[in-house]
């Protein structure tokens, strides 16, 4: 304890004028901003949520039950838009915001203003969204991926497709605004002693993340641009009866649509590998390796884009099928280090940790499933299939969704002061790991059997109603845990129990400071000389003089 | 910042070389672009942040940060800059930013006033940043 030093105070600046309410809409905190990200994009996942139970409802049984083609439509794109678009990134940018500069020692964002635009502007591209649901001929319904044609005026008229863009280009920019700031404050903002080969792991995982973003986001900005400019101006750029091409849209929106894949899972690499060390007693087995493999998914997911369009003949299959199935070996090095670092480890199961390894187990058939994919033989017999949907459903909601529900878990305490309440939170995670695995499995079945996805009844002589209504009853199984963890999260903030700096004896450097930490984030700095400082500062003697 | 560049020259080499064998096994064009793109895009950055670091000297002392041994009071007294507690014109600038995207799909009224409320946040924030 004796070796904290006071921190370099930042330049004074003038305390908040405005009144407690009014200043959450003026704040510049990365932590105020990090946590408007965090009940901003939970909302979101709520509302999406809401509209996924909807569309099971409807499948729960052949024939129409109260959905029309159109409103089974406009349900699709706009799930399939919020979560991917305004709730699983941007849940990672709300961690991202509060927990790096306390990671790496600094007093704040390397541009706070900026920051906080990067907010407001994806807010107002969520509301832009769904305010198509307000137009004439309602939400867009071409679709997450939106592919042109189908996403031209002359087949998808209304506003609702407009606003759609429209939105989608202000959470662009958003991106793209919240990765310059990123990499600006983790490469410039560390304390002394944060030597790159000592940043946490979830930090170096952010980092590669907005390199990520940098390259991809442009892309389907421009992709959507391109778009807006046909729907609105009489542009051609992907009409084919003008001269246009889709197939140029495809390109644009996959070499943005395959890294964002990764946008939405390596952050929570980082979560789970922040957590998994902690509740096993051991340091991360094979860091370098890790931060290395890290690198190479990132490589390698920017040259992976076409896979999603094998069937379409206009690309190089075998290339990116082989690229494809590299990418799964820095993947399984990952698994390697998290099996590594449990290996012999004193192993407590609480919430996290539980989450953490269900996430592991999702992930894993994710990963398996993705494999599967990467060989256009298969992918010819399952493209556009239920298989397809249960593949990136174990990928993005079995891994990074349950990675978002053990971060919350772990990292409330530092954000509220409170004690995290364990019993609610470790049921909510069995009955979420069974309701998921209940909803998306049989659609595995499904897509092997042909059940197209994207499609609002299907015929009883199909015989897939069984496996739907199985699929249906999970789903509202998993409802039940999103509704015990909110629970869990409502308890926690009630009880107000006092949590204290480091309730989970943690490792890294948000752990050295007060639960909820002060202004500019630290009091006093300990030194920082492993990957563990707060570790170091909490058990001086295990430190090797 | 070596790291950075590092990482950099990395990713770009590996879209270089990457891009130049899907030329040579496929002859198709989109894709060959946007893996030559990947290339050249951090190859743009990595001159731009190398240029930079020579730019400090060639014997200037490494940052603490890059230093294994530093101590927090390394940096004491040293200037990290200022940060607002707060600024009304982010808010103010995105709120201009959907006027202007709704202009595109509602008409010319929507997007002027957005460009006039756009300008004057920008000069707000320019404020700002000098005062």
């Amino acid at each position: 304890m004796d070796a904290s030093t006071t921190t370099p105070a930042p330049a004074p600046t003038p305390a908040s004028r405005a009144a407690p309410a009014v200043s959450w809409f003026t704040t510049t905190d990365h932590k105020r901003i990090g946590l408007l990200y965090i009940v901003t994009t939970f909302a979101f996942f709520v509302i999406g949520g809401l509209l996924a139970l909807a569309m099971r409802a409807e499948l729960a049984s052949p024939g129409r039950q109260f959905l029309s083609q159109q409103g089974y439509s406009e349900l699709f794109t706009i799930h399939g838009t919020t979560m991917i678009f305004l709730f699983v990134a941007p849940f990672g940018f709300g961690l991202a915001n509060y927990l790096i500069p306390l990671q790496i020692g600094a007093p704040d964002m390397a541009f706070p203003r900026l920051n906080a635009l990067s907010y407001w502007l994806f807010l107002a591209g969520g509301l832009v969204i769904f305010s198509g649901f307000l137009s004439t001929n309602g939400a867009a319904n071409a679709g997450w991926t939106a592919y042109a044609p189908l996403s031209e005026a002359s087949r998808t008229p209304g506003a609702g497709m407009d606003l759609w863009l429209a939105g989608l280009l202000l959470t662009s920019a958003s991106g793209i605004m919240g990765a310059v700031n990123f990499l600006t404050t983790i490469l410039l903002y560390r304390a002394p002693g944060m030597t790159m080969w000592r940043l946490p792991i979830f930090t170096w995982n952010m980092l590669v993340t907005a390199v990520l973003i940098l390259m991809s986001f442009p892309a389907i900005a421009v992709a959507f641009s391109m778009l807006l400019v046909d729907r609105r101006f009489g542009g051609d750029f992907f009409n084919p009866a003008g001269g246009g091409s889709p197939i140029l849209y495809q390109h644009l929106f996959w070499f943005f649509g395959h890294p964002e894949v990764y946008v939405m899972i390596l952050p929570f690499f980082g979560v789970i590998t922040e957590i998994v060390p902690v509740f096993s007693r051991k340091p991360l087995f094979g860091y370098t390796g890790f931060v290395l493999a890290t690198l190479a998914i990132a490589a390698y997911s920017m040259s992976v884009w076409a896979h999603h369009m094998f069937t379409t003949g206009a690309v190089d299959n075998p290339f990116f099928s082989a690229m494809s199935f590299l990418i799964a070996v820095p993947t399984g090095v990952k698994f390697f280090n998290w099996i590594g670092t449990m290996w012999g480890g004193k192993l407590t199961f609480p919430t996290p940790m539980l989450y953490a390894l269900a996430f592991m187990g999702n992930f894993l058939i994710g990963g398996v499933t993705g494999v599967m994919v990467a060989s256009p033989p298969i992918d010819f017999h399952v493209h556009d299939t239920y298989f397809v949907v249960a593949h990136f459903h174990y990928t993005l909601m079995g891994g990074s969704v349950f990675a978002i529900f053990a971060a919350i878990a772990f990292w409330l305490p530092k954000w509220t002061g409170y004690r995290w309440a364990d019993r609610p939170g470790r049921w909510s995670a069995l009955l979420l790991f069974a309701g998921f695995n209940l909803t998306f499995w049989p659609q595995f079945v499904l897509g092997l059997r042909g059940m197209q996805r994207r499609i609002v009844d299907y015929p009883a002589s199909t015989g897939w109603a069984d496996l739907n209504r199985l699929s249906t009853l999970g789903s509202l199984v998993l409802a039940a845990g999103v509704l015990l963890f909110v629970w869990a999260v409502w308890s926690s903030l009630r009880r107000k129990e006092p949590a204290g700096d480091d309730p989970w004896g943690g490792y890294s450097l948000e752990w050295a400071t007060s639960s909820p930490p002060p202004e500019h984030n630290f009091e006093t700095l300990p030194p920082i000389r492993s990957e563990r400082p707060a570790f170091d500062l909490h058990h001086p003697e295990l430190v090797p003089r | 910042m070596k790291v950075a560049v590092r990482i950099l020259v990395g990713t770009a080499a590996f879209g270089l070389v990457v891009g130049a064998i899907y030329w040579f096994i496929s002859y198709e064009a989109a894709g060959t672009t946007l893996l030559l793109a990947l290339g050249i895009a951090p190859l743009i950055l990595a001159v731009y942040v190398e240029r930079d670091r020579r730019a400090a000297g060639a014997g200037a002392a490494p940052l603490p940060e890059d230093l294994p041994d530093a101590r927090p009071q390394d940096t004491a007294g040293e200037d990290v800059g200022s940060f607002p507690a707060e600024s009304v014109w982010p808010i103010v600038l995105a709120g201009a930013s959907v006027l202007v995207l709704g202009g595109v799909v509602y008409g010319l009224a929507l997007l002027v006033v957005g460009l006039l409320v756009g300008t004057v946040a920008v000069m707000g924030l320019m404020r700002e940043s000098r005062g």
